[in-house]
């Protein structure tokens, strides 16, 4: 449906935005070396480029950006060691609806890319994984004027991680990461237009 | 402003597995400790890199400790170890000396194993604690007798096992697969060296440091 729109149409119905913030993550890896030996990313600063489109009815679709970067650290027992800098990069798509006037959820489908800054250990020497993530969201909007709006947003989104070099280490399996930001949006556009008038 | 019901993905995301990656066993292992003594030593991260010293005159030796620097660097998922050269031999934590002076032979080959060469990695404890009195010396030497390339691919492999005792694998493998072996047949890290170092590097040393 959204093939149907004329350009002219389409760009006076875009909201674009922008997101500041901060993403928390569990483990990338648990292991076992005479002691509990875990790799986890610091909480990470995260920004976000977003553009949303109308789709159906009340739905909106929205395709997004973002970008986190912090010390990926392994720890154990009372030893933390940076393992390298890890920047993810969050292509996202989502399905944005209003459950309220002011409150809304969406379902998230995008890609988890990793990309550390230096070879330190061999956690990716073989290799940084893009794995595909879900994840769900909900915002909390007010509007500011006539076309802008302030909204504070809840994340999460769940993916799989494994690498070459956990696996040659005799990994199986791979860990399920969960994610969660929370962050604060500005955006722009016609949606909040039609939304106070 | 209407309202919705959200798609069907939250349902995939509901479910969407969860645990962890199994870890490895680790069972390949071998005593690291000092034989006689039951002493232990690693390097822990506050004193990486660990430095290195080579004595100029001591040819491909030099690249041969580049090598196992980063052969043994690479078996750690954690960046547990990492080593680097220094010019300097008061600055270094290790240093690396050869006798003779190595021949000008720039490659290896891959012949049956000779044992051209040999090398001895000792440390110094302070005479009233466990604790380094001074850096780690590396010494190797070589049999003039023998072909320069059989020379040269002993001192790869004596080089990169004598790299295994500074990080802190006093003993040697019972094992002739293994690099820590007593008298290295191979010049790579096995699955036991790797997991023998591993483990090292999550036990308590007994050794302190300088």
């Amino acid at each position: 449906m959204l093939l149907v729109l004329s350009p002219a149409v389409l760009r006076a119905q875009i909201t674009v935005g922008l997101r500041v913030g901060a993403v928390a993550s569990t483990n990338l890896a648990r292991d076992s070396i005479v002691t509990t030996v875990t790799a986890r990313q610091n909480i990470a600063p995260l920004v976000g480029l977003r553009v949303e489109v109308p789709l159906r009815g009340a739905y909106r679709l929205a395709g997004e950006v973002g970008v986190s970067r912090s010390n990926l650290m392994s720890r154990s027992d009372a030893n933390a060691t940076v393992v390298t800098g890890l920047m993810i990069w969050h292509p996202t798509i989502a399905v944005r609806v209003p459950a309220t006037p002011w409150l809304t959820g969406e379902a998230r489908l995008g890609a988890i890319m990793y990309a550390p800054s230096r070879k330190t250990g061999t956690l990716f020497s073989a290799g940084a994984p893009i794995k595909p993530s879900l994840g769900l969201g909900i915002a909390a909007a007010r509007p500011l004027g006539r076309s802008w709006a302030l909204a504070l947003v809840l994340q999460y989104d769940v993916h799989k991680f494994g690498t070459a070099a956990l696996r040659a280490h005799g990994f199986r399996d791979q860990s399920v990461v969960h994610r969660i930001a929370l962050l604060v949006a500005l955006s722009r556009g016609a949606e909040h237009a039609n939304a106070d008038r | 402003m209407r309202t919705g019901r959200l798609p069907p993905l939250i349902v995939a995301v509901a479910t969407a597995a969860c645990g962890t990656a199994l870890a490895p066993d680790r069972q390949q292992t071998y005593e690291f400790a000092e034989p006689l003594s039951g002493l232990a030593y690693h390097w822990t991260a506050d004193e990486l890199p660990v430095r290195y010293w080579v004595a100029p005159d001591a040819g491909a030796v030099r690249d041969f400790v580049q090598e196992g620097l980063d052969t043994w660097s690479d078996q750690f998922l954690y960046g547990e170890f990492r080593g680097i050269l220094v010019e300097d031999s008061a600055d270094a934590d290790v240093l690396v000396a050869v006798t003779p002076t190595p021949p000008q032979v720039s490659s290896t080959n891959d012949p049956p194993v000779v044992g051209a060469c040999r090398g001895i990695t000792r440390y110094e404890l302070a005479a009233d604690e466990n604790r380094l009195a001074g850096p780690f010396h590396v010494a190797i030497d070589w049999d003039v007798r023998y072909p320069d390339v059989d020379v040269v691919n002993c001192l790869e492999r004596v080089t990169i096992h004598e790299i295994g005792h500074t990080i802190g694998l006093f003993g040697h493998s019972p094992y002739e697969a293994d690099l820590m072996y007593a008298a290295p047949q191979v010049t790579r890290p096995s699955d036991g060296d790797r997991q023998t170092a591993e483990i090292l590097y999550h036990t308590p040393r007994t050794i302190l440091p300088r």
